[in-house]
Order: C-alpha cells, then sequence, then structure tokens
C-alpha cells in the first residue's frame, strides 16, 4: 500500500558531549506523551557520524498520520502562549541541556517507501545507516524517486543497502530527496563504498540521473541504543 | 606507489583563545590513541583567521583505506554511547577547546604523498595553502589528473610543495583539497603575486575554467607537533 505518512526530520545541533544524553532523552521518554497526545511515531533518533559532516549532530525523524496529522500536532503545539505544549514542558526543558538548535525538514514519503512499521516487520536494521541528501533539478525530486524505484533499489540492495526512508522535501521548489539507507554492518558500509568507487552498474545509475541529481552530500548515521528499527519496539 | 590511505579531513571551531591548547591536546596526547586506532596525524594546525573562519583548526588523519576505517568506526559507534570507552578522557579535554566541526572523507589521488612520504621527503612549510575547489559533477578526479600532468610542475616553480591532493566522498565527485607547503611567509606573498601576473597561472585557470567552478582557499599554520614539522610520524612507528 502506499505510503501516506508525512515525516518530520531533523538535524539537531548538540552541545559539546551531550550526544549520547540526548539520544536517549528523545527515545527513551517520547513514548508516553509524543505517540499518546501527538500521535507521532519515532521513526529513528542517530548519532552522525561525525567523521563524515558536521559534528556533534543527532539526527531525527518522526512520522504522523498524513498532513492531517501534523497539522493536528502542530496545532497542540502552537495554540498555546508560549508555542510549546504544557505536557512537554518538562521534557523540552531537559532537552535543552543537550543540544543548542537545529534544522527541520517536513518530507513527503515516496510512495513505495516504507512506514516505520513496516520498517520493523520486514526486520530492516543496521550497525550503520546512510543518510542521503540529493539536490535535483527544479522540480524533478519526484522523477528521482521514480527512476530510483525502477532502476536503483535492486542494485542498491544487491550492494548492501536496505532502504529505510526515501522522500522529498516540501515546502521548497521539488529539488531536494532525503534518503535513508540501513546497513548491515561497517564492513558492509566499506563495502558499499568500494563499489561506489567501481562497480559498473553503479556508474551506469549515476548516468541515468546526472541531469536530474545536481549535487549531493551524504553522511553516516549510527542508532541510538532506542531506535525502533534497531529493538523492533515502536516508539 | 598509488596511495590507498584514507584520511579522515576537519574544521574545529575553537571556543574563544582555545587554539593553541587544543593543537596541543591533539598532538601531544595523539601517540597511544593513534596506535590504538591505527590512525597516523597527517597534520593539525591553525588556520590563519585573516584568511577565513576562526577561530578554527583544520585537522588531518590517515588510516590504511576504507575498511580500516571501517573497523575504527565499529569500536567507536557499535556501544550505547558511540564513544571509544578509551577514548572518553581524551575527548572530554578536548571539549573545554572546541565546540564542533565538519568533517569530510577524502580519497587521495594516487600520487599523492602518504604523511611518511612527507616526512621521508623533508616537506614542510612555514606556511601551508589549504584550498578546496568545487569542480563540475563527476570532475573531482578530472581536476586531479590534469593537476598532476599540468599543474605541479609549475606550482613548485612557484615555491609551493604537494603535501595532499584528494576529492571528497560522499559528494558528487565535485570537491577537490589540496594542500601545499610554503617554504616562508615572503614566499607565500611571492605565490599571491604570481596568482595575480604568471602567464602560466592564467594558462593553467584557463585550461581548467569548465572544470573547477569556484574554490576558496585558506592559509595554515603548523602545529608545534606536527609531523611535517618535527619529521616525527605520531605515532611514532615501533
Amino acid at each position: 500500500m502506499a505510503n501516506e505518512k508525512i515525516y518530520l526530520h531533523e538535524f539537531v545541533d548538540i552541545i559539546l558531549q551531550n550526544r549520547a544524553k540526548y539520544v536517549h532523552h528523545m527515545t527513551a521518554n517520547w513514548g508516553p506523551i509524543g505517540r499518546v497526545e501527538r500521535k507521532m511515531l519515532c521513526f529513528g533518533v542517530w548519532a552522525t557520524v561525525g567523521s563524515t559532516e558536521r559534528w556533534p549532530q543527532a539526527t531525527n525523524m518522526w512520522e504522523y498520520n498524513g498532513w492531517d496529522g501534523i497539522a493536528f500536532s502542530f496545532n497542540v503545539e502552537f495554540s498555546a502562549p508560549t508555542h510549546q505544549d504544557k505536557s512537554l514542558t518538562t521534557w523540552w526543558a531537559e532537552a535543552a541541556n543537550f543540544r543548542s538548535g537545529g534544522y527541520d525538514r517536513i518530507l513527503i514519503p515516496a510512495q513505495y517507501c516504507p512506514t516505520i512499521e513496516e520498517n520493523i516487520a520486514n526486520g530492516v536494521k543496521g550497525d550503520v545507516y546512510y543518510h542521503e541528501m540529493i539536490r535535483t533539478a527544479p522540480g524533478q525530486a519526484k522523477t528521482y524517486l521514480d527512476l530510483m524505484e525502477q532502476h536503483w533499489l535492486k542494485k542498491a540492495e544487491s550492494i548492501g543497502l536496505q532502504l529505510a526512508f526515501a522522500g522529498r522535501s516540501s515546502m521548497i521548489n521539488g529539488s531536494e530527496v532525503v534518503n535513508v539507507w540501513a546497513m548491515k554492518d561497517w564492513e558492509t558500509w566499506a563495502n558499499v563504498e568500494d563499489a561506489y568507487e567501481s562497480d559498473d552498474e553503479v556508474a551506469r545509475w549515476r548516468t541515468l540521473t546526472q541531469n536530474v541529481a545536481i549535487d549531493w552530500r551524504n553522511k553516516l548515521l549510527a542508532p541510538s541504543p532506542l531506535n525502533p528499527m534497531n529493538t523492533g519496539k515502536i516508539l | 606507489m598509488a596511495n590507498t590511505k584514507i584520511y579522515i579531513h576537519e574544521f574545529v571551531d575553537i571556543i574563544l583563545q582555545n587554539r593553541a591548547a587544543y593543537i596541543m591536546h591533539m598532538t601531544e596526547g595523539w601517540e597511544p590513541i593513534g596506535r590504538e586506532r591505527n590512525m597516523k596525524c597527517f597534520g593539525v594546525w591553525a588556520t590563519v583567521g585573516s584568511s577565513e573562519r576562526w577561530p578554527e583548526t583544520t585537522n588531518m588523519w590517515e588510516l590504511d583505506g576504507i575498511h580500516a576505517l571501517a573497523r575504527n568506526f565499529e569500536i567507536e559507534f557499535n556501544n550505547p554511547k558511540h564513544q571509544d570507552p578509551t577514548l572518553e578522557v581524551w575527548w572530554s579535554g578536548a571539549q573545554q577547546y572546541r565546540s564542533g566541526g565538519y568533517d569530510r572523507l577524502v580519497r587521495p589521488a594516487p600520487y599523492s604523498p602518504t604523511i611518511e612520504e612527507n616526512v621521508a621527503a623533508g616537506t614542510k612549510g612555514g606556511v601551508y595553502y589549504h584550498e578546496m575547489i568545487r569542480t563540475a559533477p563527476g570532475q573531482a578526479k578530472t581536476y586531479l589528473d590534469m593537476m598532476e600532468q599540468d599543474w605541479i610542475p609549475t606550482a613548485n616553480r612557484l615555491g609551493m610543495t604537494l603535501c595532499f591532493a584528494g576529492r571528497s566522498m560522499m559528494v558528487n565527485d565535485s570537491e577537490v583539497i589540496c594542500i601545499w607547503a610554503i617554504e616562508d611567509w615572503p614566499s607565500w606573498a611571492a605565490v599571491e603575486k604570481a596568482y595575480e601576473s604568471d602567464p602560466a597561472v592564467a594558462q593553467w585557470r584557463l585550461q581548467t575554467q569548465n572544470i573547477a567552478l569556484d574554490w576558496r582557499n585558506k592559509l595554515l599554520a603548523d602545529g608545534p607537533l606536527n609531523p611535517m614539522r618535527t619529521g616525527v610520524l605520531l605515532p611514532r612507528p615501533l
């Protein structure tokens, strides 16, 4: 069935050595309030692998029941005069000790993108995740996602990449794709990098998309201990 | 022999006046850590603030290829804290000096010297030129190939000795990083003059104009314990 959810994607700036505390706080204390009151599932909370991009940083994703679901959640959050829901005041205050800010996006999933429930049911998980942010020609994000389904998913799987998420940023000119792939272990990641350098089918995929994918910047993510895909438990 | 190492390249945001203390912390304490992680210090430099972002340092680390790096990440990230337990004290020491940074994994050009080769060749500078070149998508390798054939002899004549040349991984093959040693500050001034008026430089720019789309360079001053400065590898070979 086509994925009709909506996702909140966050890059979070961590204060000094607090990354482990932050990812724990976000996952251990999320379920009871977030899931029940905001109807918002934790899709994943990861530590960004600093050697591959900005640090210290965490990457979070949350899953909503479509646009109506996220509008409901924003309504809960922003109708209060302080722009924070009351029941999360303590939780937010605690988080403020660990992070200074961030950059969020609202993502529309590709139709074939699995939900968090499907990922768990299919056993999609890894010791490491590949996070891709692809800038496409204006208006071509959807085209790129379609091409991915037709020409890349099978190959990606054969080199050790399991699709956890594929989608495009809303509120911009159809020019940004975000993908997250699970890789079994670190050795699998090294093999993926070898393939990216020398595999002919990877080169063909690059050629096929060269006027659609203008630029990209990828990074590695390490799952937090309570990451739903790794524990098999919905948060 | 072709360089098959992998490099971690870092721009590190320093807290206030702590650049010198951070550089000492990173190099002075590296011996046991580098040995344990099989990770050589390629260089830790102070970014010359007048030439770009400040306060900042630029660090580079050399690993024995992508699979060695994967093993390193495994030690670091396959535990709940996402930190190598043996590095906890060392990392805590660093946090008073820096607030964060931006890292890249970089593949060297086959002709790029390793740190051992740089030290053996006596490559060192009173100042280093750090180049970050944005190429047309997919052309980073082409640029590096052209550099080897057509630019390095001219650069050498101008007083620049190549320490490192490579391309960023995990992007669309569009970012090249080069580091050149320059003997002293007057030599750097001579390089800048040549960049303005030397016909061979103009020829190089013309030749690469559809490949090198943009670049931003900066100057680096090496840390007191930088291997290229001291001639001693970090960690020392057993």
